[in-house]
């Protein structure tokens, strides 16, 4: 597989459109910046769904209790990288898993090249905050509003759309070929790395939702149904939120409400 | 066809007090500030410059025809502000909400204005994150894991879908009841029993879901064998699974947890760790 001009513009404004808020504003914004989401959009780009979905499943894995409050991260930046690094190793790797190591691994190198890329970013919004405050002063609000798209979407055509497409089509022979020149230990041991690294997200999310240690109890339920005795995780979310709403309804010790519920 | 020129003039005062419940104004409204939050969030504002750009497109509605009282409209708004965008749309239709009246009655002074957005930012944004970011959002994803791990695009749909299902209605809901109930609403949102119990409520899901999909996606396995004796054991099959499916995963699952929780390591250090351990691990068959 090879990435084709057409799928590497088409990455691009994908990558773009995702970090620009201009999908729908904020009902979406926070949902499209998920590995999950990103892998749907490069799976239908791509023309292979399958191998997509798996790789943006691991990749998710490990950013799952990733969280952004006061514009502060708390993992490593990979919203853009995600848009070359999952394609390419699609074209690099022979298989699903393979393509998940390599995904991760190129997406996790280049959160170095994205974390400045973003502070230079905010430096150029730092401006253009400046930019929409002359036009407001001015009394020139129309303007002003407009300002505030101009300078949002241009940087995020040129900090995500046009760097994507240019690695898209560049990075992916030289990675190809560096894939194909390491030694099979390298592979394993990144093959490794990665089903280790499934653990972290979903750790990372039960520290912040554990309260006390009984509450082991409810996890080892939900993975006793679902390794245990092979149901799937559709099933469980049915049967948890019938114990959520179990809970929701015995925790109400009568006490009223202005909602009255 | 006669015109009817007895209809009486809509005064400038009953137009003002006649757009809290006029929902063309109110939607107009919503979905200028759904994408206004979006755009120029900076580090010396934060997201200042949307709650400024949402008065900017109210200007004709609450000054129509006068530039001045416009610009200073958007002016004292151009400072900074931050909270959790989703339960937050409340303060925005709060603070749209008394615009309409210091426009209508010129009674509701800038600083209470800017007390009231600043003093509900954080107690919101607490509620927010932790109800957004950190449970509901982290649950439907490992829900979505769950439908897509073996790559069926289901997850993925489900995730979007739901999201915008339970955000638009919430969003729109509270940025609703800002600008119609003012601080009242706010006061309810952040006091009532009801956020505790549907905390809990959430909670419980979330370790319930998040116990299933650990076990639906970590895969950890050893390939070490020993031979007791001419007979080749393998520790996995033999052993691990023998006491219980998936338990070598889970004790590598809780061994990271500990670091977390216990050892507080961060996520990099972890990560950096996990490296070395995958590369001895490999090495020695130690892990698979």
């Amino acid at each position: 597989m090879q990435i084709t001009v057409l799928q590497a513009i088409l990455l691009g404004i994908a990558s773009y459109a995702y970090n620009s808020g201009i999908l729908g504003g904020w009902i979406f914004l926070n949902i499209c910046s998920r590995p999950l989401t990103i892998a749907f959009a490069i799976g239908l780009i791509m023309g292979d769904m399958k191998t997509a979905m798996i790789i943006g499943c691991v990749i998710q894995a490990l950013y799952l209790g990733a969280t952004s409050i006061g514009g502060v991260q708390s993992m490593p930046a990979i919203g853009m990288s995600m848009f070359f690094g999952i394609p390419i190793a699609m074209a690099a790797s022979s298989g699903p898993e393979e393509a998940a190591a390599l995904a991760l691994t190129i997406c996790l190198a280049c959160s170095a090249i994205e974390t400045p890329l973003k502070s230079f970013g905010n430096i150029v919004k730092q401006a253009a905050l400046h930019h929409v405050d002359s036009f407001v002063h001015r009394n020139k609000l129309k303007q002003a509003i407009a300002a505030t798209y101009i300078w949002q979407q241009g940087l995020c055509f040129l900090m995500y759309g046009l760097p994507v497409m240019l690695l898209a089509l560049v990075g992916q022979d030289a990675i190809i070929t560096m894939v194909a020149l390491l030694p099979p230990w390298v592979t394993g041991v990144i093959t490794t790395f990665t089903s280790l690294l499934r653990t972290l997200g979903f750790g990372l999310l039960l520290a912040g939702l554990l309260k006390n240690k009984a509450q082991w109890f409810l996890f080892l339920f939900g993975f006793a149904l679902v390794k245990g005795m092979g149901i799937s995780v559709l099933s469980l979310t049915f049967i948890g939120l019938g114990i959520a709403y179990l809970v929701f309804v015995l925790s109400d010790k009568g006490e009223t409400t202005k909602l009255g519920v | 066809m006669a015109v009817n020129t007895n209809m009486p003039a809509v005064s400038n005062e009953e137009r003002l007090a006649g757009l809290k419940n006029d929902k063309k104004f109110i939607n107009r409204m919503f979905w200028w500030l759904m994408f206004h939050i979006t755009q120029l969030f900076t580090m010396e504002r934060m997201m200042g410059c949307s709650m400024a750009m949402m008065m900017a497109s109210a200007r004709e509605d609450l000054y129509p025809g006068d530039p001045e009282k416009q610009r200073d409209l958007v002016e004292r708004h151009m400072v900074f502000f931050n909270t959790q965008q989703g339960f937050g749309s409340i303060i925005w239709g709060i603070c749209l909400g008394m615009e309409i009246e210091q426009a209508r009655t010129g009674e509701v002074p800038n600083d209470i204005i800017q007390t009231i957005k600043t003093a509900l930012a954080s107690p919101i944004a607490g509620i927010g994150d932790t109800l957004w970011q950190i449970l509901f959002t982290p649950i439907l994803l490992s829900i979505g894991i769950g439908l897509s791990s073996q790559g069926s695009p289901l997850g993925a749909i489900v995730v979007i879908v739901v999201y915008a299902a339970v955000n638009f209605p919430l969003t729109y809901t509270l940025f609703t009841l800002g600008i119609r109930a003012g601080v009242d609403g706010a006061e309810t949102l952040i006091g009532s029993a009801l956020k505790d119990r549907l905390m809990l409520a959430v909670e419980t899901l979330g370790i319930i879901i998040v116990g299933g999909t650990v076990g639906s996606m970590v895969n950890i396995r050893t390939a070490l064998e020993f031979n007791i004796n001419g007979v080749v054991v393998n520790l996995q099959e033999q052993v691990f699974d023998a006491i219980y499916p998936g338990v070598f995963s889970l004790i590598c699952f809780y061994l990271t947890y500990w670091l977390i929780k216990e050892k507080k390591w961060s996520a990099m250090k972890i990560m950096l760790v996990m490296l070395a351990v995958a590369a001895v691990g490999y090495f020695t068959k130690i892990l698979a």
